[in-house]
């Protein structure tokens, strides 16, 4: 069989062009899943890793202030394995000339810490009372180096403090300002190490902590040491309790590699799918052209194993060589993925390796496509008897007549191209689905890029619709922030609100659920579903997002307790109904008026929210009075969250960017490849036509007929694909806190048909062109 | 009699690489309107090449060939196109049939092409396969496939039918049928027929005979008595 096998290789060698595709449409599915599995097996790792180096706990306490020889007390408690406290505290950074209100949260550093480790870098021999590490993003956003001398205010004191390099905390990797802050940006809050003196001093307490975490024994629940710790620690003011599974760093990555995870289940999968179908296809069709081949050796008496053989051989090349062709770029692509991420999630180690697992594995599944792709191929034409496979294969569409109303529209040349797509259903439709998959996936991926726009311009111009927003350090009387407001220039339109970090409870189930308590009628900050209706804050109840209704279980009509110190004095908590459920697209608020806290709360509606809206041009003007101000916590401006946002999403747009470049390349691949192949099958039947007289441009009408309805046919299969796409990519970027509502715009319809379009002709022009400069009398001398 | 083809020293060589095949070394002929040429030769000696020189689907390396005026050997791509969809039509060994076009869509095709064509459903008839109009190629034996072939390329009407082998790969009875249909086609409709072929019974139906050998005419030999296919012993 060694010359049936030259035979297949000459045959390759021949439809060069084909073959080619056929590796580089299987590498494109390859490259995708190695890619983004190599970045999720690290990013999993690294993260995974920097949770252990730092000894993460397993419950997060923060209370006003404890002293610190107290913390064992929680010791006691059963199921408690042990404990850590650490003091943590805000300062501000003043730069000279920055108008931003920078905060920075100091947290203490000891090298004997147990739990919640914090890394620096470089690690310090000893640290003195003003050295400072801080985060590296707001270094590198700040330019501070090591041995900088920087000035911070806290306690109402400002002091000089020292750079000593870098810090970095497991507990808040994506560390946002507070509730208010709708993404985290480091230029305006990250967090820095101090010594526990150092601290302690700037501070002004002494023996203090704020924060504690807990490591379980073994087999011990957060749900079951949860009421003890809370009123073990009651005293001192619990602000919040947390689970790891909830804590904001853990529940990032989590989300994050769930995410990647299903995306990276479900995307390359049906890449590989479209990979096996395409695939199949080509070497079908490449295969076909060996029926009487095929036929002579199982007339000449060779078995169908050692047909199948042979031609596995070539398989085995194809999947192999599709596996491996990549591999580089993915890993490129899985380096870019990664380090992205890495940057946005602060991690320490941001170095990258391949992993061999995936390689094989990417190897693997190359290889089975292109095995799967080419034993459908031959067992199609093994099944034939080789008398069969001699003759042509008589069209399956049947004796299809053109409707006497159509024949009279059409020409000869089209009632040709129309006929034989009829009568070859199959051929035709490979040929709308080669153009259905690139048209649609072009315009979802693009689509969601636009959309991250759109719901960025939607939080920043239709729900928080303000220049700055100010988050004050305490609460204040309405009536005098709404002075504060007043008395200050350049103001266009100001409001003052409020948002409380609350503990909601509905039945079992419990959640740190932000509140926020907004103004009737204003066009400053309002409360807007994922469908663009706007809700009017009640005084009658609260207004909730159903991604927290969702983790409390509520219904409209239900009641959840709230707890909240600065709403209730004391930790009792207030029962408040709960009036409307709606579908936001991000964020887990709830919402209500100043009249509803009046009449559910002990405490008065009162303010630590500023929103204005600066006069034109005046933004400056407003910043300068505002970081003059002594009780700023915060102070964001929309361009600063708008462009935080952006880098929240950058990774996943990154990954919908290299799918909607990889579906124009397996677009053009597909179209060319498949059209390409589905014309030259029929070269004998052009070339008879050429002889038979027929013009290039008639030849070409039917070519360019042909094609131009099957091409619409893939338009019209691919618009709901989109759809399909639309689903999978909501289902897949969707989160706990976010639902993506897909939108298509109709721009990226545009350009993906454009791209078709492009392609189609290209395609087609080159067909054309082949099939003119084919040599008639060879082809006529080929059997059909 | 009106001569309709006459070829000049015609040389055609093959070039693949450093390979120079030389498969036409000078030919030269006359045929006239209405003749029956067959051409006879072992394989290789250049008259299929020749064939396809005068259909136009092959070029000329040297010489000259005339069609009534038409010089062409002077003849671009498309005024090749042009002389095969006016004057030329062509029947193959292998039928080279629009797979997908039922038999009579296969004739109704070549009618599109001119404007003198034959009537094809006639044509089906004359070649006796009416009943088989909606078969498609593949479900049809050889000989009926060559029929329509025929069917087809005189649907066209053209002055000058070219047959490769077109009997080569028919049984002797669906041959002599295939035969007895071009010959009423020479004599009825007064058209120029030349068959390549390899079957040397075929000569004796002739008006004219062009012996092959290495890339040129060796002999003609003019039947003055040609006879009918019944007479030859097959």
């Amino acid at each position: 069989m060694k010359k049936f096998f030259r035979n297949i290789l000459r045959t390759i060698a021949q439809n060069k062009i084909s073959y080619i595709g056929a590796v580089l449409i299987i590498a494109m599915g390859a490259l995708i899943y190695t890619g983004m599995t190599d970045f999720n097996l690290i990013f999993d790792e690294k993260s995974t890793e920097y949770f252990e180096k730092t000894a993460f706990a397993d419950v997060f306490v923060e209370v006003a202030s404890m002293p610190r020889q107290k913390v064992g007390i929680l010791e006691d408690i059963e199921g408690v394995d042990s404990c850590f406290g650490r003091l943590e505290g805000n300062m501000r950074l003043l730069r000279d000339g920055e108008t931003k209100v920078i905060t920075i949260h100091a947290m203490a550093y000891s090298p004997n810490d147990n739990m919640n480790k914090l890394l620096l870098e470089p690690e310090p021999d000893n640290m003195s009372d003003t050295d400072i590490y801080i985060s590296k993003k707001m270094c590198d956003i700040y330019n501070i180096q090591n041995g900088d001398v920087i000035t911070v205010i806290a306690n109402n004191k400002t002091k000089k403090l020292t750079c000593r390099g870098i810090a970095y905390s497991s507990e808040r990797m994506t560390s946002t300002a507070d509730e208010s802050a709708t993404s985290p940006d480091s230029s305006v809050f990250d967090i820095a190490a101090m010594s526990t003196d150092g601290l302690e001093k700037l501070l002004g307490v002494k023996g203090e902590i704020t924060n504690i975490g807990v490591k379980l024994a073994d087999g011990v629940t957060y749900s079951d040491v949860r009421y003890s710790i809370e009123q073990t620690l009651k005293p001192y003011s619990v602000i919040s309790i947390t689970d790891r599974k909830d804590q904001e760093s853990y529940t990032g990555i989590v989300e994050e590699i769930d995410m990647y995870t299903l995306i990276i289940s479900i995307i390359p999968t049906i890449f590989m799918g479209v990979t096996i179908f395409m695939l199949y296809i080509v070497l079908k069709k490449m295969i076909d052209k060996d029926r009487i081949l095929i036929g002579t050796m199982k007339a000449f008496g060779a078995s169908d194993l050692e047909i199948l053989t042979q031609y596995m051989k070539q398989a085995v090349v194809i999947g192999i060589a599709g596996g491996v062709l990549f591999l580089a770029p993915a890993e490129m692509m899985g380096k870019f993925l990664y380090v992205d991420d890495a940057i946005y999630f602060n991690l320490p180690d941001q170095t990258y390796y391949p992993h061999l697992s995936s390689w094989v594995m990417s190897i693997l599944i190359s290889l089975v496509t292109a095995v799967i792709s080419v034993y459908l191929g031959v067992s199609s034409v093994m099944k034939i008897n080789p008398a069969e496979s001699m003759r042509a294969a008589a069209p399956k569409g049947g004796n299809f007549k053109i409707p006497p109303f159509m024949g009279k529209l059409l020409n000869i040349r089209q009632k040709i191209g129309l006929t034989s797509m009829l009568r070859n259903k199959g051929r035709s439709i490979i040929i709308a689905v080669a153009v259905a998959f690139p048209f649609s996936c072009i315009a979802a991926f693009g689509s969601y890029n636009l959309l991250i726009d759109k719901m960025v311009n939607d939080q920043f111009g239709k729900i928080e619709n303000y220049d700055i927003k100010v988050k004050l350090t305490e609460f204040i009387d309405r009536n005098d922030a709404d002075a504060i407001l007043r008395n200050m220039k350049d103001v266009y339109k100001a409001e003052s609100a409020a948002s409380y970090s609350t503990i909601m409870t509905a039945a079992n189930h419990y959640e740190y659920a932000p509140l926020m308590v907004l103004n009737n009628n204003s066009d400053i900050l309002r409360i807007m579903d994922r469908y663009g209706n706007y809700y009017q804050p009640r005084d009658d109840g609260l207004i909730m997002s159903h991604h927290m209704a969702k983790k409390l279980k509520v219904k409209s009509g239900d009641t959840v307790k709230i707890e909240c110190k600065d709403l209730t004095y004391t930790n009792s908590p207030v029962e408040v109904p709960v009036v409307q459920i709606i579908e936001n697209a991000s964020g887990m608020y709830s919402y209500i008026n100043g009249d509803g806290i009046n009449r559910y709360f002990p405490v008065k509606d009162r303010a630590n929210l500023f929103m204005i809206s600066a006069d034109p041009g005046k933004t400056d003007s407003i910043k300068t009075q505002i970081s003059k101000m002594r009780s700023i916590a915060f102070m964001f401006t929309q361009e600063d969250q708008k462009a935080s946002y952006a880098e929240m999403m950058s990774t996943v747009v990154l990954i919908m960017n290299f799918l909607a470049v990889f579906s124009i390349i397996a677009g053009v691949l597909m179209i060319y490849n498949i059209m390409g192949i589905s014309i030259r099958e029929r070269k004998n039947e052009f070339g008879t036509l050429m002889v038979l007289g027929m013009t290039k441009r008639e030849i070409s009408e039917i070519i360019v007929f042909e094609q131009l309805i099957n091409f619409c046919i893939g338009i019209l299969i691919g618009i709901p694909c989109i759809y399909g796409w639309c689903r999978v990519i909501e289902f897949a970027a969707s989160s706990d806190s976010e639902t993506v509502t897909m939108q298509i715009f109709p721009i990226m319809v545009i350009a993906a048909l454009a791209v078709c379009i492009i392609s189609a002709l290209v395609s087609v022009i080159l067909i054309i062109r082949d099939v003119f400069n084919m040599e008639l009398t060879d082809v006529l001398k080929e059997r059909e | 009699m009106k001569e309709i083809l006459r070829a000049e020293g015609l040389i055609k060589k093959f070039v693949s690489g450093e390979i120079v095949v030389n498969a036409l070394r000078g030919v030269d002929f006359s045929i006239n309107e209405g003749e029956f040429v067959v051409v006879l030769g072992p394989s290789g000696s250049g008259k299929s090449t020749m064939l396809n020189i005068i259909g136009g689907i092959e070029t000329i390396t040297d010489g000259k060939l005339f069609y009534n005026d038409i010089e062409v050997h002077k003849l671009s791509k498309s005024g090749l196109t042009d002389y095969r969809r006016k004057y030329v039509g062509f029947i193959f060994q292998f039928y080279n049939l629009m797979p997908n076009l039922t038999a009579l869509e296969n004739i109704e095709l070549a009618k599109e092409l001119t404007d003198n064509a034959l009537d094809p459903k006639e044509l089906l008839a004359a070649v006796g396969l009416s009943e088989r109009a909606d078969y498609f190629p593949a479900k049809m034996s050889g000989g009926q496939q060559q029929r329509i072939a025929i069917a087809r390329a005189l649907c066209k009407n053209p002055d000058l039918l070219l047959c490769d082998e077109p009997t080569g790969a028919l049984d002797t009875k669906t041959g002599v049928d295939v035969l007895e249909l071009l010959l009423d086609f020479n004599k009825k409709y007064n058209k120029t027929i030349i068959v390549v072929t390899h079957n040397a019974n075929i000569a004796y139906v002739a008006d004219k005979v062009f012996y092959f050998r290495d890339g040129h005419i060796e002999k003609v030999v003019i039947n003055e008595k040609p006879l009918t296919p019944d007479e030859v012993e097959w």
